[in-house]
């Protein structure tokens, strides 16, 4: 298995987001006194006070990580810092730092539990002597100098779309996605014959798109964003429950939890079968009178969910909830004294709800709104309509250009967003030269050359505008 | 997705073995405890039979039938005394295929085997078995069940107007039609033949969209094309003969195969006009994030558009000005200021972390019960209030529904002792606005206050530390209970032979009580002596005037010790009435009784007229002949002096003045208190 693939294996992933978030900031925290202690030893000799203060530095973050693990694993990817599996946010001015490390075929390094202080400055100052040395004259040199506790890693293989590893069993993001627009229509069709419906279909559904998901969030989520459908109703709900289920597993949500949420996503507008037709077809404006109806909808929803067995419980609490808005004005209103701030499952539906519609106007009204503009919406309605740490959350997951944005870069180049990486306005792309689906290089926006961005976005581009179809860039 | 076959032959003997092993494996687990040797060599010996097949082969494959189980290598041919039971039983559970794959673990085979052996009730209210498996991680043991492969009946074809009915209509208007012409992509149309035979003009437009090379979408485009092309003209040229033609036009769209029409309605129509009504009025629906309009989109379910609807759409549509506008493949710059705004998202603060560590433990079962048990709440109330149209028969379903899954989610909270919660679901069963609800609301509480129940919820008490903030949580839930709790109480306090307890539900009862005079009065004509002594000492405690109404029918029962209790509680409530009924028992036969009267009326907090007399006159009285009666007069001048008045101080006065025809030792005693009880009296009424 390449390397690359080994950066994502699932070790710290399993943490809470809580504690993966805390480790994250303790990794960053030693890699910058990791350039520190690099930089001193290029400026000072070894017994020097402020060299010897910067190692014993390092070493005491270093501790702070090996206190639940017996190695501590920095890895260089395609200009992105990462710890173990987890992205590690850093300033430009430390991507130097990382360009040349790559130059010199250092991937990264692991230190392990032991590690002394005379280990970590032999190591900065051999870095520091042999600036051009390879990482395999490197590896002698440092088993030469007795540093038996620090491995350098060699640079992982570039990230190539075509060789995704798999077993062939997984089925592929196009089919999981066509299959929730069935499942959304069975079930809508049963609610509007009064019929019982296929409850374990739509677990079945849900743990599949949560596996893709958990698998490689970056699929089924670019689906969400291409809007690639015939029938917007039905894809409504099943890109609110994908945005779900990403949130889920952003946020570390165990199995259950995740499979709650993306069933709850899916569902939440089930109460709209029970609007009267004429209202909902109506091709004029709606009489007061009858936007009320169609607000009923989400005590509908929870009581037709409500009727429901074997569906998660908080599927008719996000049904229920997910209009009343975080500052409790929205709708259905509660009596005084009896109104709980939404759940959290319906506050994130709530956002991934709001979020699928603003970006579904871009291609229903065929409005000219940047892929941002969504997100900048959210963030204005923190705190009022949303949850808004929720939303900071899901900005972050979902990026400020979403998977399937095209960007104009600093370069010229047009390019497609494929991953989000832990810098929000540095995605990986892959640069589109043919246009014709069979470009399968990435790169980041991270990768710096000669210490600088070398690429960055400078526009959004509608795809119908470039003639571009997204649709071969996600089988 | 897995599928069963019907073999012909048995299976290989090692397919057979490695089945006996399975089945054994789920016999033993259900069998046996966790901790029992038996339940883990089971699982460790199926799990190394296979693993060892695993290692040659795939997959490992059993189809369930209701009487046994088969397998695409072949027949299972076990003994039914072995298969038929646990086949039966996975298959009521909707099981209808198992595989094992290659990597299976033994954890994953003990957690298969352990959730197959959980009961169905469990089962359903978790999703079934392949769910919880999923949930734990499983992805090896691969389940197929049942239902997954029914569908919903279809819906009817897209609604249409039948193209006759429509142009029935317009049968009048097609004279003013004739000779109007439009012309659209080169070609010339005929608004009178367009409007005698719309579908028709459907067939045609479809076929001058269609070009070689374009995509479906370009046709679509292309399609609304011809449709704009012609409303324009009408509505520029012939603005009087819109109505019939556009009614044509509607018609001729719905005329069209159910597919095509319906993307063009539903993709391009809709959409064209929604996007008038967001412009229009972007303010407004900024207000609200996902706005009003988008509600209004993604309800758009049903593909039964009329022809007016269509017609209005197009109008609409055709009215407007051209609106898609380009950006060009230059695209749009990236705002100023977005870098900073992005900086500001990059880290949590150690607040936000926080809050996203407590969204993150959310989705728990306590948490998951309270949430839902809000909202069905909410949803009793609203069924109540009649707001949608459907029968009483199903609107009583619904409702009982509805109170079922809250006596279950409240006796899941009393479980994990959220009595809190539990009483908030209490709450809402007495909250009955309507009788049609009461009854079964009422079958709600009465199975809350269920004596087992109870009991738990007095020996969680019990076992609190003095002054805990729990003990109010539990007497809440107990108040709300309110009287289906008292009886229960009331009983527990009979048969309880434990001072500390009797006292924890003497307490209860009391404070419950204060507010149940009429309910406790009803239960003083039991026959049990003890149990009625518990009620009028509870309603001793009510310090409440009307208890002396109840309490007056036992102030003559036959048991001593109950009429004892009548007279503290009597001298409790104090007042009045009180002090009426207590004058009765100076009458008592028991002389402890009377004993106790006299010394009540003195304490009595306000002071009767009446008992003061009843004093009077007892003290007047020319036999004292029978043993205790020295001590009672005694004691009924001590009374006089706590609560005389004038005429209390007048006979005072003469007793305290010693007398020839009494003994000289009694005669100096009743002097000496005669004294002492008008010295106090005199320092009342001087010092008042």
């Amino acid at each position: 298995m390449a390397l690359e693939d080994q950066v994502t294996q699932r070790a710290e992933t399993r943490l809470s987001f809580f504690l993966q978030q805390q480790v994250v900031q303790k990794a960053k925290l030693a890699f910058l006194r990791f350039m520190a202690l690099l930089k001193n030893a290029s400026l000072y000799p070894p017994a020097h006070p402020f060299l010897l203060g910067s190692a014993e530095q390092l070493l005491v973050s270093l501790e702070e990580l090996f206190s639940d693990r017996n190695e501590a694993s920095f890895h260089f990817v395609s200009g992105e810092l990462f710890f173990g599996a987890l992205s590690v946010q850093i300033e430009e001015v430390f991507s130097q730092g990382i360009e040349e490390f790559v130059q010199r075929d250092i991937g990264g390094f692991t230190y392990r539990k032991g590690l002394e202080r005379q280990e970590i400055i032999a190591l900065a100052y051999l870095l520091q002597k042999a600036p051009g040395a390879a990482s395999g004259d490197l590896r002698e040199q440092i088993q030469g100098a007795g540093i038996t506790h620090v491995t350098v890693l060699p640079v992982p293989p570039r990230r190539d779309r075509k060789n995704r590893a798999g077993d062939g069993t997984e089925r592929s993001a196009r089919e999981l996605y066509q299959d929730g627009i069935e499942t959304v229509k069975d079930l809508i069709q049963s609610a509007q014959h009064g019929k019982m419906p296929n409850t374990r279909q739509v677990q079945m559904l849900v743990q599949g798109m949560a596996d893709s998901i958990m698998g490689n969030r970056d699929a089924l989520l670019g689906l969400t964003t291409l809007k690639l459908y015939d029938e917007y109703t039905f894809a409504h709900s099943v890109n609110v429950s994908i945005l779900s289920l990403a949130m889920g597993t952003y946020l570390s949500f165990d199995r259950p939890q995740v499979a709650s949420l993306g069933v709850a996503g899916l569902l939440h507008d089930i109460g709209k079968v029970n609007v009267p037709v004429e209202i909902i077809n109506k091709p004029d404006g709606l009489a007061d009178a009858e936007w009320d109806i169609v607000k009923r909808h989400p005590v509908e929803g929870a009581r037709i969910l409500s009727g429901m067995p074997g569906i998660t419980r908080l599927a008719m609490v996000a049904a229920f909830d997910h209009h009343r808005q975080y500052d409790l004005k929205g709708y259905p209103h509660q009596s005084p004294g009896a109104q709980p701030l939404p759940h959290p499952y319906s506050r994130i539906v709530a956002i991934a709800d709001a979020y699928d519609a603003i970006t579904s106007a871009r291609v229903y009204f065929r409005m000219i709104t940047p892929p941002y503009e969504a997100v900048r919406l959210l963030l204005t309605k923190r705190g009022t309509i949303f949850d808004p740490v929720l939303v900071k959350a899901f900005v972050n997951m979902v990026g400020i250009f979403p998977i399937g944005t095209l960007l104009r870069l600093t370069t010229g180049e047009i390019a497609l967003v494929v991953r989000q990486t832990r810098d929000l306005l540095r995605p990986s792309v892959l640069l589109l030269t043919t246009f014709d689906g069979t470009e399968t290089e990435e790169v980041s926006l991270l990768e710096t050359r000669s210490g600088a961005y070398g690429r960055s976005a400078v526009a959004t581009i509608a795809p119908q505008d470039a003639n571009i179809d997204l649709v071969r860039y996600f089988q | 997705m897995l599928e069963a076959k019907q073999p012909a032959d048995a299976a290989p003997s090692e397919v057979q073995e490695i089945a006996r092993d399975i089945l054994a494996a789920l016999r033993a687990v259900k069998l046996y405890p966790e901790n029992n040797p038996v339940h883990s060599q089971t699982i460790a010996r199926t799990f190394k039979v296979l693993n060892q097949y695993l290692d040659r082969q795939p997959e490992y494959h059993l189809g369930l039938q209701k009487a046994g189980f088969i397998s695409r290598a072949g027949r299972i041919t076990l003994g039914p005394h072995l298969s038929k039971g646990v086949a039966a039983d996975l298959f009521a559970k909707g099981v209808r295929e198992i595989a094992f794959t290659r990597g299976l673990t033994e954890s994953e085979l003990r957690d298969f085997l352990t959730v197959s052996a959980m009961q169905s009730d469990e089962l359903k209210q978790q999703g079934g078995i392949a769910p919880i498996l999923w949930g734990k991680g499983v992805v090896h043991v691969r389940i197929r069940e049942a239902a997954l492969d029914e569908r919903p009946p279809l819906d009817g074809p897209a609604g249409t107007t039948p193209a006759d009915e429509m142009t029935a209509g317009l049968a009048g208007e097609l004279g003013a039609l004739e000779g109007s012409l439009v012309s659209v992509f080169g070609l010339t149309i005929g608004l009178a033949e367009l409007a005698a035979d719309p579908a028709s003009f459907g067939k045609q437009a479809v076929g001058i969209s269609a070009g070689e090379g374009l995509s479906r979408q370009e046709q679509d485009d292309r399609l609304l094309e011809v449709y704009r092309q012609v409303g324009q003209q009408v509505l520029k040229k012939s603005y009087e003969l819109r109505g019939p033609v556009f009614s044509a036009l509607a018609s001729s769209i719905l005329s069209m195969d159910a597919d095509q029409s319906s993307r063009l309605v539903a993709e391009r129509l809709y959409p064209e006009a929604d996007a008038l009504l967001l412009n229009g009025n972007a303010q407004n629906l900024a207000e609200r994030l996902p706005h009003d309009l988008h509600e209004l989109i993604s309800s758009r379910f049903s593909r039964s558009w009329t022809a007016p609807q269509v017609s209005s759409l197009l109008e609409k549509i055709c009215s407007a000005e051209d609106g898609v506008k380009s950006t060009g493949p230059a695209g749009v710059p990236l705002p100023a200021g977005l870098a900073e705004a992005v900086r500001e998202l990059a880290e949590y603060t150690p607040g936000e972390l926080e809050t996203l560590r407590t969204i993150c433990e959310s989705g728990e079962e306590r948490d998951s019960l309270v949430a839902a048990s809000g909202v069905l709440m909410h949803l009793l109330q609203s069924v109540q209030d009649g707001t949608r149209k459907e029968s009483q028969q199903d609107s009583l379903s619904s409702f009982s529904n509805m109170v079922s899954q809250l006596e279950d989610a409240h006796d899941r909270l009393v479980a994990v002792n959220d009595y809190a919660a539990a009483g908030q679901i209490l709450r809402a069963f007495r909250s009955a606005s309507v009788p049609l609800y009461r009854q079964r609301l009422g079958e709600a509480i009465m199975r809350s206050a269920e004596r087992r129940r109870i009991e738990t919820l007095i020996a969680r008490l019990r076992g609190l530390a003095p002054g805990a903030a729990d003990a109010g949580v539990y007497l809440a839930y107990l108040s709300i209970l309110d009287r289906q709790a008292t009886p229960v109480l009331l009983e527990m306090l009979s048969a309880e032979e434990d001072r500390t307890m009797r006292r924890l539900l003497v307490q209860i009862l009391k404070d419950l009580g204060r507010n149940q005079i009429a309910f406790l009065g009803q239960k003083l004509s039991d026959e049990r002596w003890y149990f009625v002594r518990n009620i009028v000492s509870i309603l001793g405690e009510s310090h409440r005037e009307e208890a002396v109404t109840y309490l007056a029918g036992v102030a003559r029962h036959k048991n001593f010790q109950i009429r004892q209790e009548v007279v503290r509680a009597l001298t409790t409530i104090g007042g009045g009435k009180a002090a009426e009924l207590l004058v009765q028992f100076l009458a008592d036969r028991d002389i402890d009784i009377r004993f106790m009267a006299i010394r009540g009326l003195g304490t009595l907090a306000s002071p009767s007229a009446r008992g003061e007399q009843a004093l009077i006159d007892f003290l007047k009285r020319r036999a004292w002949s029978r043993k205790g009666d020295f001590e009672l007069r005694l004691e009924a001048i001590g009374s006089l002096g706590r609560m005389g008045g004038t005429a209390a101080q007048t006979v005072l006065g003469k007793l305290a003045r010693r007398t020839w025809w009494r003994s000289g030792r009694q005669n100096r005693e009743i002097s000496a208190e005669a004294a002492r009880a008008l010295a106090e009296l005199e320092r009342r009424t001087h010092g008042a």
